[in-house]
């Protein structure tokens, strides 16, 4: 009888072994468990059995039905999982078309530069875009008529309720909002002033009358240049990656002295010389310089016991940069072929 | 500006190679822009000297030549006709290559095989004259290397002066510059002028200077028996060199001269001046009204009150520092010249320049200001020059006027304040010798050093301007960058930023897509909208009709990105954010930040919805509640559908509006489809609610539908505020609008509703739910003349 079940549970290991489908296993089940199943006719003979072999051979006898479930369990996962291993399924298929909009590039990049300079713990300011001259100009140490002028090719305003036109622009740069912003504040200070600024000049591709810049302005006791210097290198490393080259090169501004733009190593040709850079190297990133004493005297701000500094981005520039973006007029194009590429 | 290296090698030595030399300019604040070569750096352009020319058989537009180059003769077809036999002539024989990259070969040009080509200035890289064959001097021997017997090799820096920097726009400021770099001393020093006759210049030539303050200085040279030719190549050279085209000898030199000092000069034809008493009079005076020159550019010029000239006894025959006049110009039979070198005052240069639109080298370096001392040293200087190659006598003395006394500039300066501003520790002696390489005398009291910039550097003015000298001399990039160190404070952003942000991101999520559009749009776009002109601010010099008008709506431009998208797109939604610009009770401009949408399809037709989903989406995400926003409808704008419009409003308060485009507006902007559209003023939002939690119900809802017929013009709204009213309706669904005519009857509708009734304490019975619903059932009859749709 032993034996007998030893040889039922090899047949019924064999078998099984075989078996690929749901209705073999079902007769595999009525052939060794059912109720005329040759185990359970097996089972049944137990109870004929002498008295002293009945445990023992019970124990076996049980042992090996559930052995057998436990295979025929194993059994009906492996069926399963192979009816769904089988399943012909074009994962390649377009997933759902789920509705997706687009941030302007412009927008995208400003966001970059604020959190930049947010972690530095600098605060967002705002100003009008129709500027007075004013503001504009004349307290930002840029008098009538200089040809310092000549930089800031300026679009005037005729404003429709005052007949004596006063001196309206759309400003030129960020820069009155300084000036705007220092009427609220004392130093120590730290913003940066985001905004659109326009210039009266024929458009192309690296030209648009209406453009964005980013102005940044710090006062403080004992601001340095070494201080702008790590201030503008940390911002463009954080953009622009930790391996970039970064050259100063002293330049005017009538509003800063001494005077300087940050320059950046080409990253197209890595300062060899290309179209890109203009055969330089280099690229201009920033303009910058520690503000003018007559400015900060402007700002009711005491050039003896402060020094600060300011610095601009065209951020159409650095974003096209960025993104590879070739030709400034796309950004006010609304051309959803380019927008949709954000 | 171009700078000539070959030119500044002869005013300084400096041993750094050209690259170098571009480098410590561009760190010292003279950015070099581009590096160019000039002329000819092969021996494969030979000279050559024309010993025949005779027609081409087959074209009259061309001819061919026999040149002699050495003791061989080539056949050359040219196509230009300045030529003439025994000119001496570059020419490129086949294998050699241009400057500009293009190899020469033998060529059948119309059935005569051309043996290489005469060259013109653009093709020997001297210059862009195309208009006819470059002749040699004479003298050079034919068969020799171009490059071997003429200096016409030259390495050119295009140069960026800022607008403070006039003095560097000469060859002499930028070698002053350069020695201020290197250290090394200026060697060219200027020739010293010996007056020829005993005559003084008194006796032939009188100056009035009668607006001493536009004219600071003016002084004058006379010079008789001029021979007026072309100049020598050495002159003409550095004028071709540095973009001038050469005139005649006098000229040449006048430009000459102001090319190396930086002064710009001016020669008459004496002869041509009306005299008194045998004396030429030059009157520095302001144009009359009305006054009338004809410019060396061949331009009548029509003068008034503002403009300065120079004039003789009569009439203007200058502009004064801007151009010359054609009545007194010098020409090939002029035999006296006066020489003229001023000061005339930047601003009245630049108006003058503005307005007539003239573009000089001249008032270029006028408007940017002259060193108050060159004047007469760049008037010797020319006269010199003229004595030299055109054989003139110098009339003894000069004519000298000048009227500013000038004081100047003492800058007190302590020497720390450099280290104090630029973060570094810069000793006192490197400061010293940085000062005295830039010609500053030092006065040393204590700490302080009384500092006297020299005459040409009137842009040193105060202690930062020193500071930036010494920064710009050390190179900024030798700086340690030194962390900014502060007190850490909160910073808010600002409210309006905060909610732009949260709403863009908002959109993009929805689907929409951001543009950016002009802030100003043409008149015709004011009148297709029914804007007022009167309501806006205008662009006084715009650059096209359609940047005249600064916006006061987002909407006009983005109907325009509408159509231009909306042949390769069947649903297009976009946004923008941006200022628009208002009328005010001051000058002054209210300038609102907004936010447009705008919602086009091609197929589907409740467009409005869509919209006013959306921004109820949006308010919501920000914290309001359903009963925070309502719409008002109204007629708003005449681009809008009437029926299909509404103001905004956000607690009761008029936020902003949305509607739909009207027909008419549609066709004008080639709309195929539904366009919905909606403008917001983000500053009337000054707060959002603080969300807070609300207890989740313990007891479930009972469901109830329920559907109503009541009159058409009864609104969705006014039902839904009755089935609300009563404190166990915890939510209203509509789920089914129906209209038909001949089921409902006249002028009726049918809505129908998901009741949801819920109590926080219980589970409801089902009587007490139809004890809720009858009674809702009746006020919506008493009060809407509402009745139950019959199954």
């Amino acid at each position: 009888m032993e034996e007998e079940i030893r040889l039922i549970k090899k047949e019924a290991k064999e078998k099984l072994q075989q078996i690929s489908d749901q209705k073999e296993l079902l007769k595999f089940k009525i052939e060794f468990l059912g109720r005329k199943g040759k185990l359970t006719h097996l089972l049944r003979k137990i109870k004929d059995l002498p008295k002293e072999k009945r445990p023992s051979l019970g124990r076996l006898a049980n042992q090996t039905k559930e052995y057998l479930d436990h295979l025929i369990k194993l059994k009906e996962k492996e069926i399963r999982f192979k009816k769904q291993e089988e399943e012909i399924f074009d994962v390649t298929l377009d997933g759902y078309k789920i509705p997706q909009g687009h941030k302007h590039p412009l927008s995208l990049f400003l966001e970059k530069v604020i959190e930049v300079f947010r972690s530095m713990n600098f605060e967002v300011v705002e100003g009008p875009e129709v500027e007075t001259e004013k503001y504009n100009f004349d307290l930002l140490n840029i008098p009538p008529e200089h040809p310092a002028r000549d930089v800031w090719d300026t679009f005037y305003v005729k404003s429709p309720s005052s007949k004596s036109s006063f001196h309206l622009v759309l400003r030129t740069h960020t820069s009155p909002v300084q000036l705007r912003a220092m009427e609220k504040r004392r130093p120590p200070v730290r913003i940066i002033v985001p905004g659109r600024v326009f210039r009266h000049e024929a458009t192309d591709a690296s030209h648009e009358t209406t453009f964005y810049q980013c102005e940044g302005l710090v006062i403080d006791k004992g601001i340095t240049v070494a201080n702008l210097i790590w201030t503008l290198k940390t911002f463009l490393k954080a953009i622009f990656g930790e391996n970039i080259k970064i050259r100063v090169r002293p330049h005017f501004y009538p509003f800063v002295e001494p005077g300087m733009d940050i320059d950046m190593g080409c990253l197209l040709c890595k300062g060899k010389g290309c179209s890109a850079c203009g055969q330089k190297g280099y690229l201009e990133m920033l303009g910058s310089g520690l503000v003018h004493p007559q400015v900060l005297k402007n700002m009711n701000i005491d050039p003896k016991k402060y020094s600060g500094f300011a610095f601009g981005m065209g951020i159409d520039r650095l974003a096209m940069l960025y993104y590879g973006i070739n030709d400034i007029r796309l950004s006010y194009s609304s051309d959803l072929r380019f927008l949709n590429q954000f | 500006m171009l700078l000539s290296l070959s030119w500044l090698k002869e005013w300084i030595n400096y041993n750094l190679s050209d690259k170098e030399l571009a480098e410590r300019l561009t760190l010292s604040g003279t950015e070099v822009e581009k590096i160019k070569k000039w002329g000819i750096n092969s021996d494969q352009i030979k000279v050559g000297e024309i010993i025949k020319l005779t027609p081409h058989p087959k074209s009259q537009k061309l001819q061919i030549a026999k040149v002699k180059v050495g003791s061989l003769v080539f056949k050359v077809v040219l196509g230009a006709f300045n030529v003439k036999v025994k000119d001496k002539v570059a020419i490129a024989l086949p294998g050699s290559i241009l400057p500009n990259g293009v190899k020469i070969s033998s060529k059948n040009i119309l059935g005569i095989t051309s043996e290489g080509m005469l060259l013109a200035e653009d093709e020997l890289g001297i210059g862009e004259d195309h208009s006819g064959i470059f002749i040699l001097p004479s003298k050079l021997p034919s068969g020799a290397s171009l490059r071997k017997v003429l200096d016409i090799e030259d390495t050119i820096f295009d140069l960026d002066i800022t607008p403070n920097r006039s003095d560097c726009l000469s060859i002499l400021g930028i070698a002053r510059e350069v020695s201020a770099l290197t250290s090394k001393k200026i060697k060219k020093k200027i020739p010293v002028l010996k007056d020829h006759n005993d005559k003084e210049i008194n006796q032939y030539l009188k100056v009035e200077v009668n607006v001493p303050y536009l004219c600071p200085k003016y002084t004058a040279r006379y010079i008789t028996g001029v021979k007026v030719e072309s100049s020598p190549w050495w002159v003409k050279k550095r004028l071709l060199a540095l973009g001038l085209r050469p005139v005649n000898n006098i000229v040449d030199i006048t430009n000459y001269v102001m090319l190396e000092l930086g002064q710009p000069l001016h020669a008459f034809d004496a002869d041509k001046l009306k005299s008194d008493n045998k004396k030429k009079i030059i009157k520095v005076r302001k144009a009359y009204a009305k006054e009338k020159i004809t410019t060396l550019d061949d331009k009548l010029r029509i003068l008034d009150n503002s403009c300065l000239v120079i004039a003789d006894l009569n009439q203007p025959i200058a502009l004064a520092g801007v151009m010359g006049g054609k009545n007194t110009q010098i020409t090939s039979k002029t035999k006296n010249v006066i020489l003229e070198s001023a000061i005339f005052d930047p601003l009245t240069i630049r108006r003058i320049r503005q307005k007539y639109r003239i573009v000089s080298e001249s008032a270029y370096r006028f408007e940017r200001g002259i060193d108050f001392d060159l004047p007469e040293k760049a008037l010797d200087y020319a006269t010199f020059l003229i004595q030299k190659i055109a054989q003139g006598r110098v009339i003894k003395g000069r004519i000298y006027k000048s009227y500013q006394k000038r004081k100047p500039i003492k800058i007190q300066f302590n020497p720390s304040f450099a280290s104090q501003l630029l973060g570094a520790n810069i000793k006192k002696n490197y400061i010293e010798k940085v000062l005295k390489n830039l010609n500053c005398q030092i006065t040393k009291k204590k700490n302080i050093w009384e500092i006297t910039p020299p005459s040409y550097r009137s842009d040193l003015k105060i202690p930062s301007d020193l500071v930036e000298e010494i920064g710009r001399i050390y190179d900024y990039n030798r700086l340690k960058p030194q962390p900014l160190r502060c007190d850490l404070k909160y910073i808010p952003l600002d409210f309006k930023d905060q909610i732009i942000q949260k709403i863009k991101n908002n959109l993009i999520y929805l689907g929409f897509t951001e543009v950016y559009n002009y802030s100003f749009y043409s008149k015709e776009t004011v009148s297709k909208f029914g804007f007022k002109i009167n309501d806006h601010f205008r662009i006084i010099n715009p650059l096209n009709p359609n940047q005249e008008f600064l916006r006061i709506s987002l909407i006009p431009l983005l109907i325009q990105n509408i159509t231009k998208n909306s042949p390769l797109f069947d649903r297009i939604l976009i946004f923008e954010t941006g200022r628009v610009f208002l009328r005010n009770s001051s000058f002054f401009p209210k300038q609102p930040f907004k936010l447009a949408l705008a919602f086009y399809s091609r197929q589907e037709k409740n467009v409005f919805y869509f919209i006013k989903g959306v921004l109820e989406n949006l308010f919501k995400n920000l914290g309001f509640s359903d009963d925070d926003l309502d719409l008002d409808k109204k007629r708003i704008f005449s681009f809008l559908n009437p029926a299909r419009s509404a103001y905004f409003e956000i607690k009761n308060k008029k936020i902003g509006w949305l509607g739909e485009l009207n027909e008419a507006l549609k066709q004008v902007f080639k709309i195929k489809g539904s366009l919905a559209l909606a403008e917001l003023d983000l500053e009337k939002i000054t707060t959002f609610p603080q969300r807070q939690f609300k207890e989740i119900p313990l007891y479930p809802p009972v469901l109830r539908d329920i559907s109503l017929v009541v009159n058409k013009e009864i609104t969705y709204k006014e039902i839904k505020r009755i089935l609300t009213s009563h404190p166990l309706v915890s939510k209203v669904e509509l789920f089914d609008v129906f209209e038909n005519e001949r089921v409902l009857g006249k002028n009726k509708k049918s809505l129908a509703f998901h009741l949801y009734f819920q109590d926080p304490q219980k589970t409801l019975t089902k009587e007490e739910v139809d004890k809720v619903f009858n009674h809702l059932v009746e006020k919506l009859q008493k009060k809407l003349k509402a009745f139950l749709r019959q199954k």
